[in-house]
């Protein structure tokens, strides 16, 4: 392109995430007298209010028709500064962000030197695709205005009342034959020992009454397609029959699995040996009194962390090492309705850390004012389980006691035990949704986008995200009901534009792109008497598998075209003068 | 003969303008911070004094100094100091005066530069007890000759009106360099009258405020701060762009942070957890290693509640990288020597009792309230209902989350229990979530 252009480059500082290891006083006037650069700056935010208002005021009065911003990943900004663009009446795809950060300061801590001339680089490239970028258009299709819900778990169940109530549609698949998942399994559940099982009943009825509300118990969804606001799915129902339904939004509420310890963890698989489900379900069906083995129970030993906090290089194989959240809360909870079953049985409590957060700290008042004894171990030395002459014993080093080793008899020795991710491979395979180191799903930013996956329409709600304790999950499952909501009710959803285009020219209809594609987006086309091949801009999806298939290069993808990358490529080999 | 700063000490108040002006012509800032090059005391109870720079013929600061950065100006007779200088401050030792400092706010050797011949002290000093005159001056002794242009009184009003704040003298500059748009002097208060069907309240909380600890000594001794003005002080726009403790700018190498301070103590009032407090410390901790890599970094702390999610990664992150975490209440913050603090804890892991431990910053790692003017916010008789602690209740916290007492009124965040930025995101979704539900049932049923 011979056109002149006129660019404006930010390199932003971020407050030292890049200036500490970049010299970006460096990188902007390297750049500065390039082609058809205009403005190159320095900025501290360059993502803060007042410097987006400088960029704006500097693309209209310079009147730019390019913007580069060399600051942080595309993941965190693009869409901010493409923002910025839009303000300023620039086209959003002339915009370039130049990762700085990931790519470049936080990648090459040790070297300054070649870390700036790197970033140099970097910024040249991302100057040589605005130059030769043009102005592009949204696709805006049509939302559906339904949304599919997967897990009929508290959280499932109630996200489906809270969309029903808004007027959308919803569909409820739920791989058991029975709603409810965990909670309905359970009696008395802290904070309020309100019962699991009336929690879902009444959740149930709710669904019930409304008919907007379709449940799909024993089943699964087996097959995902289409695009945000508009997917096709299949979903498999009883004896192998399926049904397909057109959905705007997914919601991911698929629980979690309770961590099941190895046999010998703990004394694991010794008579008298329980996780804290097991125990939960004998308290919960207790009767006046407390019994294992026909025996009362007098005296009882609680293990923490049993599954979670694992260290990292300990004898355990790929260790969970996050916290699990609510087991504190769940034993010392458990402890109280114990002690209100009988308050003569004795309850010892072995902890790492007691994470009773928030008002749950007074439920671990409680346990304390009913005869728990809370016994501290340190990270580095773990209770130990014997039997001795057909007793159990728990052998711990007391850290509040300047770490002198006590010996309890139990009778019931109960593994506090923490949540791990469901496992769900083929969905997770269908969803093509991320998981994070923990196992759980990922969402794309802890603060700022928690229900949100990088899958466009797809959100993740209750444990399928991390632990959780039954009101932080609903409280979640809203979350994603808002987010869905917002997206389908507004009717519309604006696509990027980057999908092929077809030169019509050099295309002689050989017909391999067609057979390339899997969205089957191409099709054949008469114009002007000459068949050439067309793109279907609903279908495709901008992945470009037909592209190195066609014979003569006919085919392009939109805002990234060859000719751009083959720019950025030159910029990137050149040497830094 | 060149001109000298000559001073008389009777004529002399001790009204400081000189140290004011001196420091805002070589550092364009009024604060204590900004070290003087002439300072002005009073000793033995009434004699007051300028003590200032003699730029002395045989200097013993120039003699010393290895780099020779001290150098003499033969314009002004004043030695001054030049970009060479490395910092060893041998000169602050070497005057017999002590008139050459080291001032760490802004990391450089200050001494008097006669103000490159047109000294700011001398043509400030009220009383004319400094002036820049040759030597020798022929009514130096005569006193009662030279007309005083302000009486003591008066020198004192006009040092005074200074109030050492850098507040704000409405000038109007800010206005017209904020490129947001953002002040304006000429707002009043007006009110907006909206219909809504439904409100979304998320007023936040309140800090424990730390003067309540009174044995930890906060607004007591200097270099007992709180987690919030810590956060000020390793922010990457922090004043002066360096992490310093306030009582004399001296960059801290041994840093306590005491969890707990107003959350889980009953001797305050406040039984519950604030939820953020281990994870902000072992933050700041994070930033602190690396803005003072030698600094060491002490944790007191009840229990490490790191229970979000990546939370325990990042504590454990933190134990790596060297931050000790020392398991016990602190008990209480005494002086000891250079603003220096004592800190008595009980060593519960070391099994050794009561122990105590100096520092030199401590930073308090401060815990989270109810905001109770949230409850009283509608004013037609509605008290919004509180639970046991004063946050704002949510009258059905499993099923129906940020739902309160009165209908169409929802809570989102930290108005109704302490929590983290994470988890008040996703209470202020579920927010909107039930705001827009009861708006949508509301207009079904009309």
């Amino acid at each position: 392109m011979s056109d002149k252009r006129r660019i404006g480059v930010y390199v932003c500082h971020c407050g030292g995430n890049i200036s500490d290891y970049v010299d970006v006083e460096q990188v902007r006037d390297a750049v500065k007298d390039d082609q058809d650069v205009i403005i190159s700056k320095n900025v501290m935010f360059a993502c803060s209010d007042a410097t987006q208002q400088e960029i704006i005021e500097d693309i209209e009065r310079e009147k730019l028709d390019g913007l580069v911003v060399a600051s942080c990943s595309p993941t965190l900004h693009l869409q901010t500064f493409k923002a910025v663009a839009q303000r300023a009446n620039l086209n959003p795809y002339q915009y370039t962000q130049v990762n700085l950060r990931e790519q470049c300061s936080w990648t090459h801590r040790n070297n300054m030197e070649s870390a700036t001339e790197k970033g140099i680089k970097l910024v040249r490239a991302g100057i040589a695709r605005t130059r030769l970028t043009e102005p592009l258009t949204n696709i805006r299709i049509e939302t559906k205005p339904r949304t599919l819900v997967i897990g009929a778990g508290v959280a499932g169940l109630r996200a489906a009342l809270a969309l029903a109530d808004l007027g959308l549609a919803v569909f409820v698949v739920e791989k058991e034959s029975e709603v409810g998942g965990w909670t309905k399994k359970w009696g008395k559940m802290f904070p309020n020992n309100r019962l699991g099982n009336d929690t879902i009943e009444y959740l149930l009825e709710q669904v019930k009454q409304r008919e907007n509300i379709t449940l799909f118990t024993d089943a699964e969804l087996i097959e995902k397609g289409g695009n945000v606001g508009d997917f096709s799915i299949k979903i498999r129902v009883k004896e192998g029959e399926t049904v397909s339904l057109d959905v705007g939004a997914i919601i991911v509420a698929t629980g979690f699995d309770s961590y099941e310890p190895f046999d010998g963890e703990y004394g694991y698989g010794l008579n008298g040996v329980v996780t804290l489900p097991q125990f939960k379900e004998m308290v919960d069906k207790s009767n006046g009194s407390l019994n294992f083995n026909d025996h009362q129970v007098k005296n009882i030993a609680y293990i923490y962390c049993v599954g979670s906090r694992q260290p990292e290089d300990g004898e355990i194989e790929n260790p969970n090492l996050y916290c699990s959240r609510y087991c504190c809360s769940a034993a010392v909870h458990t402890a109280s309705c114990v002690a209100d079953i009988d308050p003569n049985i004795n309850q010892y409590h072995l902890y790492r850390d007691m994470r009773t957060y928030g008002k749950y700290e007074v439920m671990f008042e409680n346990a304390g004012k009913k005869k728990s004894l809370f016994i501290r171990f340190d990270d580095e030395s773990s209770p130990e389980v014997e039997v001795s002459n057909g007793a159990l014993i728990v052998k711990v080093n007391d850290a509040l006691d300047g770490g002198e080793e006590i010996e309890i008899g139990a009778d019931l020795i109960v593994l506090v035990t923490g949540m791990v991710p469901r496992e769900n491979e083929s969905l997770t395979n269908v969803l093509k949704i991320p998981i994070g180191l923990d196992g759980f799903y990922n969402e794309i930013h802890p603060k700022l986008r928690p229900v949100e996956t990088v899958v466009d329409g797809v959100f993740i709600s209750g444990t399928s995200q991390g632990p959780k304790t039954l009101a932080e999950s609903v409280t979640s499952s809203l979350s994603a009901v808002s987010k869905s909501a917002a997206l389908l009710m507004k009717g519309y959803v604006d696509l990027e534009p980057f999908i092929a285009e077809v030169d019509t020219d050099k295309c002689v209809w050989c017909g391999e792109c067609e057979k390339s594609c899997p969205y089957g987006a191409i099709e054949k086309v008469v114009c002007d008497t000459k068949e050439v091949a067309t793109i279907i801009p609903a279908l495709c999806k901008g992945g470009g598998v037909c592209i190195p298939d066609c014979p003569e290069d006919a085919i392009e993808i939109k805002g990234y075209t060859d000719q751009q990358i083959r720019s950025m490529i030159d910029a990137l080999a050149k040497e830094v003068a | 003969m060149a001109k000298q700063l000559i001073f008389t000490p009777n004529r002399c108040v001790d009204c400081k303008n000189c140290e004011m002006a001196c420091s805002f012509v070589h550092t364009r800032d009024f604060t204590k911070l900004a070290m003087p090059r002439v300072q002005a005391f009073t000793f033995k109870e009434d004699i007051k004094a300028v003590s200032v720079c003699q730029q002395c013929e045989d200097a013993p600061c120039q003699k010393v100094c290895p780099t020779g950065a001290l150098v003499r100006n033969p314009a002004t007779g004043a030695i001054e100091r030049t970009d060479s200088c490395i910092l060893c401050k041998s000169c602050t030792l070497a005057c017999p005066y002590g008139n050459i400092h080291f001032d760490p706010v802004y990391d450089e050797i200050v001494k008097c530069d006669f103000c490159g011949g047109d000294p700011a002290c001398a043509k400030v000093c009220p009383t004319r007890a400094l002036v820049w005159a040759e030597e020798p001056a022929p009514d130096i002794k005569q006193d009662a000759e030279i007309e005083r242009v302000f009486t003591e009184e008066e020198a004192r009003y006009s040092a005074n009106r200074c109030l050492d704040c850098a507040d704000c003298s409405e000038c109007g500059e800010c206005v017209k360099a904020c490129p947001a748009d953002a002040i304006h002097f000429d707002m009043q208060p007006e009110e907006i009258k909206i219909e809504a069907n439904s409100v979304i309240v998320s007023t936040g909380f309140k800090l424990f405020d730390a003067h309540l600890k009174t044995n930890y000594g906060y607004g007591k001794y200097p270099n007992v701060v709180t987690a919030m003005q810590m956060d000020r002080l390793v922010s990457p726009t922090k004043p002066y762009n360096r992490t310093m403790r306030p009582s004399d700018g001296k960059a801290p190498d041994n840093i306590a942070f005491v969890l707990c301070t107003g959350s889980r103590d009953c001797t305050i009032g406040n039984p519950l957890c604030s939820r953020v407090c281990c994870m902000y410390s072992i933050k700041q901790a994070q930033l602190l290693m690396g803005s003072l890599p030698l600094a060491d970094i002490t944790i007191y702390y009840i229990d490490i509640r790191a229970f979000g999610k990546g939370y325990e990664e990042f504590y454990q992150q933190a134990k790596e990288m060297g931050v000790y975490f020392v398991k016990g209440r602190v008990a209480k913050i005494e002086p000891v020597e250079d603003g220096n603090l004592s800190v008595f804890y009980e060593d519960i892991d070391g099994g050794s009792g009561q122990q105590q431990m100096e520092h030199d910053l401590v930073v308090l790692s401060i815990g989270l309230l109810p905001n109770m003017d949230a409850l009283n916010l509608f004013k037609n008789g509605d008290r919004l209902e509180a639970d046991a602690y004063s946050y704002v209740k949510e009258i059905n916290e499993d099923i129906e989350p940020t739902r309160t007492s009165i209908d169409g009124v929802f809570v989102a965040g930290t108005t109704s229990a302490a929590r983290d930025i994470p988890d008040s995101i996703l209470h202020a979704g579920a927010a909107a979530a039930q705001a827009a539900g009861y708006i949508h049932q509301l207009k079904a049923s009309r």
